[in-house]
């Protein structure tokens, strides 16, 4: 094993903005200064050019010479014009290369200094995150470095362009007058002292402003994150205080800010107005005393007119100079924590030695502050790593600290921790990615697929390139993020290596079954695969496969059982357990004209209610089922979550729904307007026939409600872009695989029915030789941010099984599932005791006894380590 | 148990609450299972079992449960998984109450906190029975 080299960081931050810029652009920054001295010339000409034109060609008399030919003044006029425009064009072009050239700098290093950064996050120690607040750092990885990269394109190109331009505007004044050059720079040395004096207290402002604002986005991503309590404690109010004395904190720094900037532009601006006051008297006088033309004092003033914008760039530039300055060293002093990880270690890629480390060896190794009781002293201890050996503590935080300092993820404070002669501090995280693992219950489940979690410790690497995507596109990503020092691998890549070419792998696919299998979370992502939405132009022959199961589910329960749990979707019947709006859809609806929420007013419905003599039958039966709602809920309080949870009036439309039908008691049905017919036909659309049992839905009505669903129908028409029928011989894309299947819906109140017929569909779908499909559709099934669509023992099981599917050396086993029972614990870790036999296993166990099952126990006492 | 009920209160029980039929050996809920809700047994017998439910040759009957019983309300109120599986004996009824239904139900109303006490009462009495009796029998 190679020794991580002492070798310098080319990801450091400079304590320097401008030690940093120089580093990485300073072959960028003298191509900018080159094109800026290149530009010079041609502006100094630019204001000369004028100054002929009015001088000789217009004042003078010819003839007159340009370029070594000799020409009348009319000639001459136009051949100057025309140098002029010419100037124009060559300086616009010249300014147009140097700023897309600067934007395109400036963009470089906002990537890289964006990539930076979050290297240094994943170089952190880990006892460095308990200090900080995910809140604050992405802010700063994101908001905050946005003007950094505009500044580091500008840095030295900015001033020195604009420098060079007043220093040319300031030649062409000083050659014309040597006291109005003078008269011109007279106010510059207040400006010079006064300036900087007030930006000091800017700069403290600012500073004090960017702290405030990250402590408002912990804030805000703290109420995010911890919603359900806060709504729990009803500490809306106090969080909202929290805020608004946050706010308020804010306004007053930026109020501070704005009076200061402000004053400091007002003085800009009175100085630099001040100026013109000296051409007008002391040229104006020495013109009147023919020391000087009228000429030169135009193109004086003509001048002067363009010094004003190069010095306020320059000042405006000095005052963002400041900005930045503070900007990146509260940045810097965020990222470079004590104790960062040496870059080599994190980024190097070594090989794995050849054969398996045989021992775990601790020298006087300590962990953590002394006078902390959950830290380790000095301990030293020996075991072997082809056994399963039980972690036992009775402080769960210190057997935290030593299954994460096993894997190497935790550094001891001192002393050493060794894989046989290796010491765990020198070894490449390549390495011990490969070679550990470390899974607990708090485990991290990403956005994005099950499989791509469950697959996470299989990428290490590129093996291949992806085939989609021109040779020329690559070049240009890999160029342009080695340009940005970023890393040139791309995801699309295949990072795991397959057996077959056409991306499938049998041996992988069956290494994940067996891995799903043993922490018992197959079944769940059977059923996550039956939760998806598959098209019939993504999937067409899954989908005409699903259209056959249909009948199929129906013989293997047999009718009869299948009727008693399921009431299928039938054309030609009303369904008692779907909502009256349903039945009259009786599909899906594609566009939300036709979504229950919004049917009472589809006019097309209406309509055709209207024609079968239905429209006022729905009114009175939502008129009645609003009455007795009211009655139902009279002595529930109004803010009650009771209305959210079982009424089929929303909360905010009880008001409403109850003067309206106070109304309607007082002056009788036919009083009501259209909007308030509406209103009752929407209540009536969300009555569910067996849900509610009302007994407001007679068979009559039934078949009306039937009728007016073939009609909308037959208006429609098969191929419409609105609804999505019902269809037995249909797949519907806008349900899931599972809804497919079934066609139709559990009927309610029959106990266990859903569970029955999602394992009879499991079965059958097995039978069918579909069960690998579905679980793939089940592995791509999207787990949503933080795994929130997963459940927590879902998440922790895909957490325990990313770990083993990985097949470390050693893994850390720290009580992963602490969601499940103590029996289903119990089992699934005899199968791992039995998939890793002669692999180094250590598992923290809650009790002595349960000790005893182990090879040997690792017991942490009075803060001390012992094997036993 | 619902007898304490005036009208608008057993129908607003009866909106809010899932009416729910078991067939002989279906469960109610088993052991471990979140405790989202209790059951009162509006028709028929359910039995509680304790054994573990991967254990089918030793199933352990601790108590058998009938009409106006409640049950599933120990775990409800520990707010811990169910610790026993409830299985139906024959053709059951049932009113499945959620948990915050429940709680609140009980809360506001006295009668009923002291009818389910009873009933908690009795259940343990017999558990402590069941308990002496598998201990004389293990004695003997």
């Amino acid at each position: 094993m190679k020794d991580i080299a002492e070798n310098e960081d080319p990801d450091r931050l400079d304590p320097s903005i401008y030690r940093y810029i120089i580093r990485h652009t300073r072959n960028d920054q003298l191509v900018l200064l080159a094109l800026t001295l290149i530009s010079m010339p041609f502006v100094y000409l630019a204001l000369d050019i004028p100054k002929l034109i009015v001088n000789q060609a217009i004042g003078g008399t010819g003839p007159f010479e340009l370029f070594g030919q000799e020409m009348e003044q009319i000639p001459y006029l136009l051949a100057l014009s025309c140098v002029f425009l010419a100037l124009v064009v060559v300086n616009g072009a010249l300014k147009y290369v140097n700023n897309v050239y600067r934007g395109a700098l400036g963009e470089r290093m906002l990537r890289r200094i964006r990539y930076t950064l979050y290297s240094h996050v994943l170089r952190f120690p880990l006892p460095h995150f308990r200090k900080i607040s995910g809140n604050e750092v992405i802010p700063m990885v994101t908001a905050e470095t946005e003007p950094l990269g505009g500044f580091i394109g500008d840095s030295i190109a900015l001033p020195l362009f604009q420098g060079g331009l007043l220093i040319t505007y300031l030649s062409f004044i000083f050659v014309q007058d040597f006291w109005l050059g003078i008269a011109a720079i007279a106010l510059y040395p207040p400006q010079m002292y006064l300036i900087p004096k007030l930006q000091a207290k800017v700069n403290a402002l600012a500073k004090e402003r960017t702290l405030n604002v990250r402590k408002l986005a912990d804030n805000v991503g703290e109420t995010v994150s911890g919603i359900v309590d806060v709504h729990a404690n009803n500490a809306g109010f106090y969080s909202r205080a929290r805020v608004s004395q946050r706010l308020g904190i804010i306004f007053d720094i930026r109020y501070e800010i704005y009076k200061r900037k402000f004053f400091i532009k007002f003085l800009n601006n009175f100085l630099a107005q001040l100026t013109p006051f000296f051409f007008y008297s002391i040229g104006g006088y020495l013109v009147l005393k023919g020391q000087l033309s009228l000429g030169a004092l135009v193109a004086v003033l003509a001048a002067y007119k363009d010094i004003s914008p190069p010095w306020k760039e320059l000042l405006k530039f000095y005052q963002i100079k400041e900005d930045i300055k503070v900007k990146y060293a509260q940045i810097i002093e965020q990222f470079t924590p004590d104790g960062l990880t040496d870059r080599d270690k994190v980024e190097r890629r070594d090989t794995l030695p050849a054969e398996h480390f045989s021992a775990l060896v601790a020298n006087q190794m300590s962990y953590g502050d002394p006078d902390d009781e959950t830290s380790i002293l000095p301990s030293s201890f020996q075991t072997k790593l082809d056994q399963h050996v039980a972690i036992v503590s009775d402080d769960s935080q210190q057997a935290t600290y030593l299954g994460q300092i096993i894997c190497g993820l935790q550094t001891p404070a001192s002393g050493r921790i060794q894989f046989d002669e290796n010491d765990l501090n020198a070894i490449t995280v390549s390495v011990l990615g490969k070679t550990t693992a470390y899974c607990d219950d708090s485990a991290f489940v990403f956005k994005g697929s099950v499989a791509d979690n469950l697959m996470m410790g299989l990428k290490q690497a590129p093996v291949s390139e992806a085939s989609e995507g021109s040779d020329s596109e690559r070049t240009r990503f890999i160029k342009l993020a080695e340009q940005s020092g970023n890393s040139a691998e791309s995801i699309d890549d295949n990072w795991i290596a397959r057996t077959t070419s056409d991306g499938r792998d049998s041996q992988l696919e069956k290494l994940i079954g067996d891995t799903l299998q043993l922490v018992e979370l197959d079944g769940d992502i059977e059923v996550l695969g039956l939760r998806q939405h598959i098209t019939q132009q993504s999937h067409p022959e899954l989908c005409s496969q699903i259209i056959d199961t249909r009948q199929r589910l129906k013989d293997m329960l047999t009718e009869d059982v299948f009727s008693s749990m399921v009431e299928p979707f039938n054309p030609g019947s009303f369904h008692t357990n779907i909502t009256i709006g349903e039945n009259i859809v009786f599909g899906s609806p594609v566009s939300s004209d036709f979504s229950l929420e919004n049917l009472h007013g589809n006019e097309s419905v209406k309509d055709l209610l209207a024609q079968h003599d239905l429209y006022e039958s729905l009114v009175q039966i939502g008129y009645q089922a609003s009455k007795i709602l009211l009655e139902i809920f009279s002595d529930v309080p109004e803010d009650s979550d009771l209305f959210e949870q079982y009424s089929f009036i929303h909360a905010d439309e009880f008001d409403e729904i109850r003067r309206l039908v106070a109304q309607v008691e007082e002056t009788g049905q036919e009083s009501m307007e259209t909007s308030e017919r509406q209103r009752f036909l929407g209540v009536a659309f969300q009555l569910d026939a067996t849900r509610h049992r009302l007994g407001l839905i007679e068979d009559d009505l039934m078949e009306r409600i039937v009728s007016v669903r073939q009609a909308l129908s037959e208006k429609l028409g098969e191929d419409n872009t609105e609804v999505s029928f019902f269809s037995p011989e249909k797949y519907n894309d806008s349900v899931s695989v599972s809804d497919n299947i079934l066609f139709g819906r559990i009927r309610y109140g029959m106990g266990n029915a859903r569970e029955k017929i999602n394992l009879a569909i499991r079965e059958l779908l097995t039978e069918v030789g579909l069960g690998q499909t579905i679980i793939e559709l089940g592995l791509n099934f999207d787990t949503g941010p933080a795994g929130s669509r997963l459940t927590s023992l879902q998440r922790q099981k895909l957490s325990l099984a990313r770990s083993l599917l990985k097949q470390p050396q050693i893994l850390v086993i720290n009580r992963p599932l602490l969601s499940l029972d103590q029996t289903s614990q119990n089992r699934i870790m005899q199968r791992i005791r039995e998939l890793r036999d002669n692999l180094g296993t250590f598992v923290v166990v809650d009790a002595e006894e349960d000790a005893a099952r182990y090879d040997a126990t690792l017991r942490i006492s009075n803060q001390r380590v012992s094997i036993a | 148990m619902l007898s304490g009920f005036d009208d608008s209160q057993l129908k607003l029980i009866a909106f809010t609450s899932e009416a729910l039929q078991f067939h002989p050996g279906d469960y109610l809920f088993l052991k471990h299972d979140p405790s989202d809700a209790v059951y009162v047994i509006m028709d028929g017998e359910v039995e509680i079992i304790i054994s573990e439910v991967d254990d089918v040759d030793n199933v352990t009957v601790i108590a058998t449960l009938g009409k106006n019983q409640l049950v599933g309300e120990m775990a409800v109120f520990r707010e811990s998984p169910r610790s026993a599986s409830v299985r139906a004996k024959q053709n059951v009824n049932t009113l499945k109450i959620p948990n915050d239904r429940f709680l609140k139900l009980i809360t506001d109303n006295p009668q009923i906190a002291m009818h389910v006490m009873r009933q908690m009462s009795e259940r343990l009495f017999d558990t402590t029975e069941f308990a002496r009796r598998s201990q004389s029998e293990q004695n003997a």
